[in-house]
């Protein structure tokens, strides 16, 4: 009877190891974990798609800002050319070397000469010139809400360079001929030649009214 | 023992695969459209801006010389900026010399009466990208008193 219940559980012990060998089996095929290849597969697609997306994303967004400056530029290039244009093809009567006074009247003649003063009929002076931050400053009472004062025309954003306002006369007794010129771009620290491509060029020559 | 052990079939493979694949190529279609259509906003922004240029020239050598200026008629190309003077002759713009090596810019002057004392002027800037032909056109017309 004693042999038989020793054999019983030898039995016992044995199946049971058999069970916990098998389970412990099952576990580790169910454990499974990525082979090299698998690894290197994905790697592999992710260093090919990652720079083709960003390639993408970055030229669009390069494109973008290539687009907002520029159109900066433009709205105030436009803004600038149409404000001077206006105030000295309207208001403009004579025109002087400096602070007007009756003997520095010029554009009497056909020379072209420098043109810095504007005084209007009520006498009234204004100027535009370039000042010391690149930007178009107008001293006059016409855009100033009829006080003398200061009007920046640009915003910090965009500098002016080759800023020119210069007269002359086509004949004796004619209204003078004044030419506007200037050259407007995106303020920017960069030095990628694409990024500093905004630049445009403004022209053109009007006549006093109300010479 | 085996159908513990799980995995993907091909079938789901191919249908995660195929779903994916429509999603990159719809999304990168849309972003190639999208840079397209940004480059010729570019484009006409600048051609704008060219056709402004040729106004505020043309009206400057009118305000200067009325006379001289009413013996240009007929189309004249101004393929170079900022503006300096006049082309030598009429005549569209050649093929190898546009503005920008992109832009056409034509104008065409006719002067009205005997003496005139009017000149229409009708500016197009053209180009062409992507197989299609865009225009910037600007008429005026320009009098001797103004």
């Amino acid at each position: 009877m004693g042999v038989i219940k020793t054999q019983h559980l030898k039995f016992k012990t044995q199946s049971l190891n058999k069970k916990s060998q098998e389970q412990l089996k099952l576990c580790k095929n169910l454990k499974r974990s990525f082979t090299l290849i698998e690894i290197t597969v994905v790697i592999a697609t992710v260093v090919l798609v990652l720079p083709a997306l960003f390639t993408i994303v970055f030229s669009i967004l390069q494109q973008q800002v290539k687009i907002q400056r520029l159109s900066i530029v433009k709205r105030e290039g436009d803004y600038i050319l149409s404000i001077i244009q206006n105030t000295i093809r309207n208001y403009a009567e004579s025109i002087h070397s400096d602070i007007p006074t009756n003997d520095n009247k010029i554009c009497e003649s056909t020379t072209l000469v420098n043109a810095s003063y504007f005084k209007d009929k009520f006498g009234n002076w204004f100027r535009f010139y370039l000042d010391s931050n690149d930007s178009i400053s107008s001293q006059s009472s016409i855009l100033n809400n009829g006080s003398q004062g200061l009007v920046l025309l640009n915003s910090p954003q965009t500098k002016i360079s080759n800023f020119s306002i210069q007269c002359y006369q086509t004949a004796l007794y004619s209204p003078p001929v004044v030419n506007i010129g200037f050259t407007i771009e995106y303020k920017t620290a960069s030095l990628r030649s694409d990024e500093k491509a905004t630049s445009l060029t403004y022209q053109t020559k009007i006549k006093l009214r109300s010479y | 023992m085996n159908t513990n052990k799980k995995s993907f079939t091909l079938i789901e493979v191919l249908i995660f695969v195929s779903i994916l694949s429509i999603f990159l190529v719809t999304a990168s279609g849309v972003t190639i459209a999208s840079l397209n259509n940004l480059k010729i906003q570019e484009h006409k922004i600048l051609a704008v801006r060219y056709a402004e240029e040729l106004l505020e020239w043309l009206r400057g050598e009118k305000e200067a010389d009325w006379s001289r200026f009413t013996t240009y008629r007929g189309t004249y190309c101004f393929n170079s900026s900022p503006i300096t003077s006049w082309p030598t002759k009429a005549g569209n713009c050649l093929v190898n010399s546009f503005l920008n090596n992109l832009y056409k810019r034509e104008v065409n002057l006719t002067p009205q009466g005997n003496p005139t004392y009017q000149v229409n002027v009708s500016i197009i800037v053209s180009w062409q990208e992507l197989g299609h032909t865009y225009q910037v056109p600007i008429n005026s017309i320009f009098t001797i008193w103004e």
